[in-house]
């Protein structure tokens, strides 16, 4: 573990991506604390530039676009995190079940996985969250159902390499289950990829839930990066920061979760050993 | 050398400059060209052509270039008069009963002559069972439509209606249709209603891409001498707000009209060199937010009330509006200034003040919990429009600083339509009204108990007897003073009441090129067979 984190502070990429995710996280948890101000109060300075009183401006109802920005953290982070454990913690399972097992559940497994796989996913989100409407614990559940298969695949031919391996045979020959197997000494051993992979679903679920919201789909009473750019767009020509900064955010906070998953990648790999 | 070609190019771009200049400054009086195709951007595209059937704005804006009403409104420098279109002229008897149309010697499209049966056919068949405003005004009121000659219509009433005349126009869902087309056929899955229009108007149906736009072509055969001006028309629809506006700044398209026309872009489309914002001929209308009064707690006048008074309208007007239109003040537009009772005002009744609102509240028992909340509402409306998202918003933040937790629903107007006026599945509803210029016709059926249940209508459900009989009273006066002084006389009842409140009153603007001239001064969306561009 401690060797995991000297690689990983190793490559500046992902020290600097990890900083301004943990940067985000604090912010989301400390701001609200000391700073209780209801960031959807409206106020009369409506379309207000940047100044000192507004660092980052108003919107169209004279609403703090920090303090929105700020607040929609905790819609993207808790999105971009939720969705992609779910959708490891179902890939995991999936996958280590097929690759352990094979056979026609496998078979069967991984043809579902597939079927997802082909289907595209933003338009099937789309479509799923108009018909049902708008709320974030429905847009986590879509975006983790659409991204299992991934992790499931890599998991499955993860646990297909490593059960072969002889340490696994030996485990048997001490008369261990087959799940015991599995869960206590094959998948433990399997993960590695996974975990970088999961880090990378992250920065996708983000992109797909400030899509959703940039299309109108999501809930206009949570604040969200995608909400704000939706109806900031009309304001591009007038008030170019109410569409530009919701951008930055989510440019930056997409980007730092894929360097993450590069770093951990790069981290992770028994092959490679950055030395 | 040089020299020689720097003086000439010198020259030649004061020349250029100069025709440059050359159309601003004859603008005043400039005399309209022939030719060109105005390109319209809509929200959404038509289902058809039959204005007839439905008051939604793509199938007028579409079916009113190709029908034509047996009148039209003329708006220009704010007259509200009743013009000629179909119908050359008209007289109308003393009792207000006989309305004798002479009509105009016009072609349909297809080339056969337009009659009077063509008008009988129309009202009497089409209008007064399926048209939205003519069946509920007009409707059982219509004795019949004589035809005594080829170029007269006579239509007998039972009962006064002094309204009559004024919804009697396309826009206002009363093309004349072909009676030679239609008879005998089922009006609403007729082709000349959903696909192949043929009509009487300045524009021709010529193909329709679906899902992309629509193509108008130039009628040579229209009745009134020279026009149209334009060669053809093109309908698109562009759902997205922005890029409908940013379509209109990049010269793509040419016209948005009112409805389509997202407000708080007008200040930005204004302030553009080419583009310019003008009075759409709309008749006066307001956005209301109409309570659920079935609903605990809004069964209850204090609570209405105390949210009018927890309601900041002004900066409703200064954000959502852009500072367009005017303030609610009264649950009836202002517009209609001979209906207006001046004594009727929220300004006085119900001024914003929020601590008056939170006491009021609770007066009527709804005390605030542990966390300040009082009790929760949903908010429902159409998420198409955008200034109508902004409204909803102020309102959570307003009816929030109250202790009233706000959920917005913004949907797709096909669920909201029924979800609202059919099943009444809502506490708030937020809407425009149009009032057609006249309360007959457009307040009326905001307040009435027959109008419960129908789409556009009385989404309340307030039921008064009073109103009900004050309304029907007006609708069949002769007299204007006395008509004038019964709509006054409702006004107080319906803030004691408040089945609605008013928000906002309604101006429309269309947004349009600079180039595009000759449109307006008319009802709805303009008189395009006058419309010209500048080449």
């Amino acid at each position: 573990m401690r060797e995991l984190f000297q690689r990983l502070a190793g490559s500046p990429a992902g020290f600097i991506a990890g900083g301004f995710i943990l940067l985000l996280i604090v912010v989301t948890i400390v701001v609200p604390l000391v700073h209780s101000v209801n960031p959807m109060a409206i106020s009369g300075n409506a379309l207000f530039p940047p100044s000192a009183q507004h660092l980052l401006g108003t919107d169209e109802l004279g609403r703090d676009v920090l303090q929105l920005l700020i607040h929609g953290v905790r819609v993207s982070l808790s999105v971009g995190l939720l969705s992609a454990l779910v959708a490891s913690v179902l890939g995991v399972l999936i996958g280590a079940w097929a690759g352990y097992f094979g056979g026609r559940i496998d078979m069967f497994l991984m043809r579902v996985a597939e079927i997802f796989q082909v289907l595209p996913t933003f338009v099937l989100a789309a479509v799923i969250v108009a018909m049902l409407g708008p709320g974030t614990t429905r847009v986590i559940a879509v975006i983790a159902i659409l991204a299992w298969p991934q992790i499931a695949l890599v998991m499955r031919s993860e646990v297909y390499r490593v059960k072969q391996i002889d340490f696994v045979d030996a485990v048997r020959c001490l008369g261990y289950s087959e799940i015991y197997i599995l869960i206590r000494e094959v998948v433990p051993n399997a993960l590695r990829p996974v975990v970088a992979l999961g880090t990378l679903i992250v920065g996708q679920a983000i992109l797909i839930e400030a899509s959703l919201s940039f299309l109108g789909l999501s809930s206009p009473d949570v604040i969200s990066w995608g909400g704000m750019l939706n109806s900031g767009q009309r304001y591009l020509f007038n008030a170019w920061w109410l569409s530009v900064l919701p951008g930055i955010a989510i440019f930056l906070t997409v980007l730092a979760f894929n360097f993450i998953g590069d770093a951990l990648n790069a981290a992770l790999n028994p092959k490679d050993t950055g030395r | 050398m040089f020299k020689k070609s720097r003086i000439i190019s010198v020259l030649r771009w004061t020349i250029l400059g100069g025709l440059w200049v050359a159309p601003a400054a004859a603008q005043a009086e400039a005399a309209p060209q022939r030719g060109g195709t105005a390109i319209i951007g809509l929200a959404a595209e038509p289902k058809g052509f039959n204005s007839a059937l439905t008051s939604s704005t793509p199938d007028t804006v579409a079916g009113c270039m190709v029908y034509e009403g047996l009148l039209t409104i003329d708006t220009g420098n704010g007259k509200d008069e009743i013009s000629p279109l179909l119908a050359e002229s008209w007289d109308v008897s003393d009792d207000g009963l006989t309305y004798t149309f002479h009509l105009r010697n016009a072609n349909w499209h297809d080339g056969q002559p337009f009659t009077s049966e063509d008008v009988r056919y129309t009202l009497e068949e089409v209008a007064a069972k399926f048209s939205p405003m003519f069946s509920a005004q007009v409707g059982t009121n219509l004795v019949k439509v004589e035809t005594p000659d080829k170029r007269t219509a006579i239509i007998q009433l039972k009962q006064p209606y002094p309204t009559l005349l004024r919804t009697l126009n396309c826009t206002y869902s009363t093309p004349i249709l072909p009676a030679h087309i239609f008879k005998n056929t089922d009006v609403a899955t007729n082709p000349a209603t959903t696909s192949q229009p043929i009509g009487t108007g300045p524009f021709k149906f010529e193909s329709w891409q679906r899902g992309s736009h629509i193509n108008l072509v130039r009628n040579d055969d229209y009745w009134e001498d020279g026009k149209p001006y334009l060669d053809g028309l093109i309908i698109r629809a562009i759902p997205n707000a922005a890029s409908r506006i940013q379509a209109l700044m990049a010269g793509e398209i040419d016209f948005i009209p009112m409805v389509h026309f997202p407000l708080n872009d007008a200040r930005m489309v204004e302030s553009t060199p080419d583009l310019q914002i003008v009075r759409s001929g709309f008749a006066p209308g307001m956005t209301y937010a109409a309570f659920n009064l079935k609903r605990a707690p809004f069964n209850d006048a204090r609570v209405r009330n105390a949210l009018l008074m927890a309601t900041n309208r002004q900066f409703i007007h200064d954000t959502a509006f852009s500072g367009l239109g005017d303030l609610g003040r009264a649950p009836w537009p202002s517009g209609i200034e001979w209906a207006a009772n001046r004594e009727v005002n929220y300004d006085v009744s119900n001024p914003y003040d929020p601590e008056r609102a939170a006491a009021l509240l609770d007066e009527a028992g709804l005390l605030a919990g542990a966390d300040g909340t009082r009790f929760s509402l949903n908010i429902i409306y159409d998420s198409a429009i955008a200034e109508r998202n902004q409204v909803a918003n102020a309102l959570k933040a307003n009816w929030g600083a109250v202790g009233v937790n706000v959920t917005l629903q913004p949907l797709e107007i096909a669920v909201v339509m029924p979800r609202v006026f059919k099943e009444h599945d809502f506490d708030i509803y937020l809407n425009d009204n149009n009032s057609y210029g006249d309360p007959a016709i457009g307040v009326g059926r905001v307040f009435v108990t027959e109008s419960i249940g129908r789409i556009s209508g009385n989404a309340a459900q307030y039921s008064n007897p009073e109103v009900d009989a004050l309304f029907a009273a007006g609708a069949k006066e002769i007299d204007p003073d006395k008509r004038a002084e019964i709509y006054q006389s409702i006004q107080p009842i319906l803030v004691r009441d408040m089945p609605v409140m008013m928000l906002h009153e309604l101006s429309g603007f269309d947004g349009a090129a600079k180039r595009l001239h000759g449109l307006w001064g008319w009802i709805g969306n303009g008189r395009w067979a006058h419309a010209w561009l500048e080449q």
